[in-house]
């Protein structure tokens, strides 16, 4: 085994074992215990030292733990889920042959259309929204012959669009978060494009594969091909990705609280403290740490999940 | 039942008649692009709602809550939308108070215990004098009723509170239909001063009263005077030391560690590195022409250098790498091509598309990827502008902040879809 990812899963399970601490101890930032200012580090009082404001370093070090894992974590999962939904559905092409859900939808527009009609001046928005509405119902109709059905692939692609064109760091600072359910939605939700981009060539390859044509006429059901041969394989492809994202997802949260924007308020992470040490640079213990924090989790989060892969993952000739 | 499949068929030939004649001629490649230009323009009108959805000023405070003047900069004082629902026992002069916290706790109480001219007599009375107490005191009151009789701001009648069942009625949505709204407003302007967003008017800053755009325009001009040089500088670094590394059979994965490391731990090094005379940066950099504020600003200008020099480098590493196992890279190397030769002669023109496609894929990050770097080190840019104007919850700045990022993601992805050649989203 490399001495890197040794080292990685070292400190990987060392964060584990702070998060199970953190947890039995209830360690709180109002809880901490408060000892005389500026203690350098090693002293019986305070392993690590304590802050300008006489906080002890080691136990904030240890409640950065869950603030950060309760984020990265779930936000990766809700990203995961959305790439996979959204790669399958792509790449199947799905199509939602519901006539009463599209006629509902269709009259729905059309009325929409008719009440906005006579107020056409002042009523550009509903027009806009009616038309869409009445174009995607339209499609939707499920017609003998050729399909018409665009609804879902176009909304998706519209979806991916929309999320490209927003800078993720200035939309959390925009609708700044109140609480973590908020911030892990919002993570979750808008990063999971280029993930499905990735999964979606993947999955055409294998739908496109004669493997799958022989499992189909075998006649396996589709759950079993997907959850034996698509999924698990393409978790595997995907582990560089799932690298960069999680990676990603802690430094998006250590430059949060480094800013102090954008994140709940009962917050308490690395990157406060790293601001904070900074601002009072003689007192390098409260600065080193934090660092130190930071680089050895992301860096062993990357080393770790990029131990897996068998080729470059940025390779032109793998898809990507 | 008739068989529309006939027609259907001949329909869709007649429509791929032109398509299939000009096909040599391009004309298939002009109508995909332009039909993703459309699609593009709704994604961007998409955004623009989502920007002011988020940015509108009721939504996350209180109208009552700011100043008269700010009250009417931002409209705060108008419904939100042409369309807004509301309870049907509710009264229909419900729907014409100004949306935020109040309004719903209001709501609330009148849903609970009745009286709604009452409620709605002493709501009006108390935005005309300015003395609406705090939403939480009006939710106390929603869960303990006889704490009305303590509160000597609210008329006799509505001292005695009973609570009651909420009548069926409360349960059924009643539309309200509002002509003039803080998105027609904020979108399409209402007299010669507040033109609109189609007018290219963003409102005023609500902290120093000047126009969201000139304040914008100056900040991302300064963003830009550093961002550009050190973003060229990182390709050309990049390439380089990807050319040599690759040369060197080094393996990718420093480049790689380097890429990922969060910009402020480097900007934390740069300043701990290479600060060594504790430099002054000057506190206003209008009258600074470029190599000025680039030596006024040096230190950001070498973080963010190293920055996009490490992602760089580490991208164009391994995409060189893989055209080296190519079958022509081995014909030129046995053709008798010196090895750095072929690499920067063959591998790196066979890599070209995917290093363009992705120069063009960062674009972007010249405006919004530098906020860490500019708050850390106190450059007046961009991303500096927007995190004050955060702090400060100045939303027509932050609205017009994520405007212009916005604006610059959406070029940028539409360049590199148009572009690329197997572009998923251009199908």
């Amino acid at each position: 085994m490399k001495t890197s990812v040794l080292l990685s899963r070292i400190w990987l399970a060392l964060l584990f074992l702070g998060l199970l601490f953190s947890w039995l101890l209830d360690i709180q930032p109002g809880r901490i215990p408060n000892l005389p200012n500026s203690i350098p580090p090693g002293s019986a009082q305070a392993l690590l030292g304590t802050d300008h404001l006489g906080r002890n370093i080691a136990l904030g070090l240890l409640h950065g733990i869950p603030s950060m894992l309760i984020l990265a974590i779930p936000a990766l999962l809700i990203s995961l889920f959305f790439a996979l939904t959204s790669a399958f559905l792509l790449a199947r092409n799905i199509i939602p042959r519901l006539p009463i859900l599209n006629l509902g939808l269709g009259l729905v527009s059309g009325l929409i259309l008719l009440a906005s009609l006579p107020w056409l001046p002042i009523f550009p928005f509903w027009l806009l929204l009616s038309l869409a509405g009445l174009f995607f119902a339209a499609c939707c109709i499920p017609l003998p012959g050729p399909s018409l059905s665009l609804f879902l692939p176009t909304l998706i692609r519209m979806l991916q669009l929309i999320l490209l064109s927003i800078p993720g760091m200035l939309l959390l600072f925009s609708i700044n978060p109140n609480s973590y359910l908020e911030l892990i939605f919002l993570l979750g939700g808008t990063s999971w494009v280029a993930l499905g981009q990735f999964s979606e060539r993947s999955m055409i390859d294998f739908f496109r594969s004669t493997e799958f044509e022989n499992a189909r006429s075998l006649g396996i059901p589709m759950f079993r091909i997907l959850h034996r041969h698509l999924f698990r394989r393409l978790l595997q492809t995907l582990r560089p990705q799932l690298a960069w994202l999680l990676a990603g997802f802690i430094v998006i949260e250590g430059s949060l609280g480094y800013l102090g924007v954008g994140l709940p308020s009962q917050h308490w992470g690395w990157g406060q403290m790293l601001r904070l040490g900074l601002l009072h640079s003689n007192l390098w213990w409260s600065w080193l740490f934090p660092s130190f924090c930071i680089l050895f989790t992301v860096l062993s989060v990357f080393v770790l999940l990029q131990a897996g892969r068998k080729s470059g993952e940025l390779s032109p000739h793998n898809g990507s | 039942m008739p068989d529309f499949s006939a027609f259907l068929h001949s329909f869709s030939f007649l429509l791929s008649l032109p398509t299939g004649i000009f096909a040599p001629m391009g004309l298939d490649w002009i109508l995909r692009r332009f039909a993703f230009a459309l699609k593009m323009s709704l994604a961007l009108f998409c955004i623009l709602c989502l920007g002011f959805a988020l940015s509108v000023p009721s939504t996350r405070t209180s109208f009552s809550e700011t100043k008269p003047a700010t009250q009417r900069q931002t409209q705060a004082v108008l419904p939100v939308f042409y369309l807004s629902f509301q309870p049907y026992a509710l009264p229909p002069a419900f729907s014409k108070l100004a949306a935020g916290p109040h309004k719903r706790e209001l709501g609330k109480l009148m849903l609970r215990y009745g009286q709604e001219a009452a409620w709605l007599a002493w709501f009006n009375a108390a935005i005309q004098k300015a003395e609406l107490p705090n939403p939480k005191t009006m939710a106390q009151i929603y869960e303990r009723p006889e704490l009305a009789r303590t509160l000597s701001f609210l008329p006799d009648p509505l001292q005695h509170l009973t609570a009651r069942q909420i009548p069926w009625q409360g349960y059924l949505p009643r539309p309200a239909f509002h002509s003039c709204n803080q998105f027609r407003v904020w979108m399409f302007g209402r007299s010669i001063e507040q033109k609109g967003l189609i007018r290219g008017d963003l409102g005023f800053s609500q902290s120093n009263r000047l126009p969201v755009i000139d304040l914008v325009r100056d900040a991302a001009a300064n963003t830009l005077k550093f961002s550009i040089p050190s973003m060229l500088l990182g390709f050309v670094l990049g390439l380089l030391l990807a050319l040599f590394a690759a040369h060197r059979r080094w393996p990718s994965s420093p480049f790689m560690l380097l890429s990922i490391l969060p910009s402020f731990l480097l900007g934390a090094f740069v300043f701990l590195v290479f600060d060594w005379g504790g430099t002054a940066t000057p506190a206003s950099a209008a009258h600074l022409n470029l190599p000025s504020f680039l030596l006024a600003y040096k230190l950001p200008l070498i973080a963010l250098t190293l920055i996009n020099t490490a992602i760089f480098a580490a991208h164009h590493q391994v995409w060189i790498q893989a055209e080296t196992h190519q079958p022509f890279f081995q014909t030129a190397l046995a053709k008798g091509l010196s090895p750095f030769r072929a690499l920067s002669m063959h591998a790196l023109r066979a890599a070209l598309n995917l290093v363009v496609a992705f120069f063009v894929q960062r674009l972007p990050l010249l405006i919004s990827g530098t906020v860490v770097i500019e708050v850390m080190f106190g450059v007046p840019g961009f991303g500096r502008l927007a995190w004050l104007a955060v702090l400060e919850n100045d939303q027509p700045l932050v609205l017009g902040c994520l405007l212009l990022a916005a604006l610059f993601a959406w070029a940028s992805v539409y360049l590199h879809s148009v572009f690329s050649k197997n572009s998923i989203l251009i199908r």
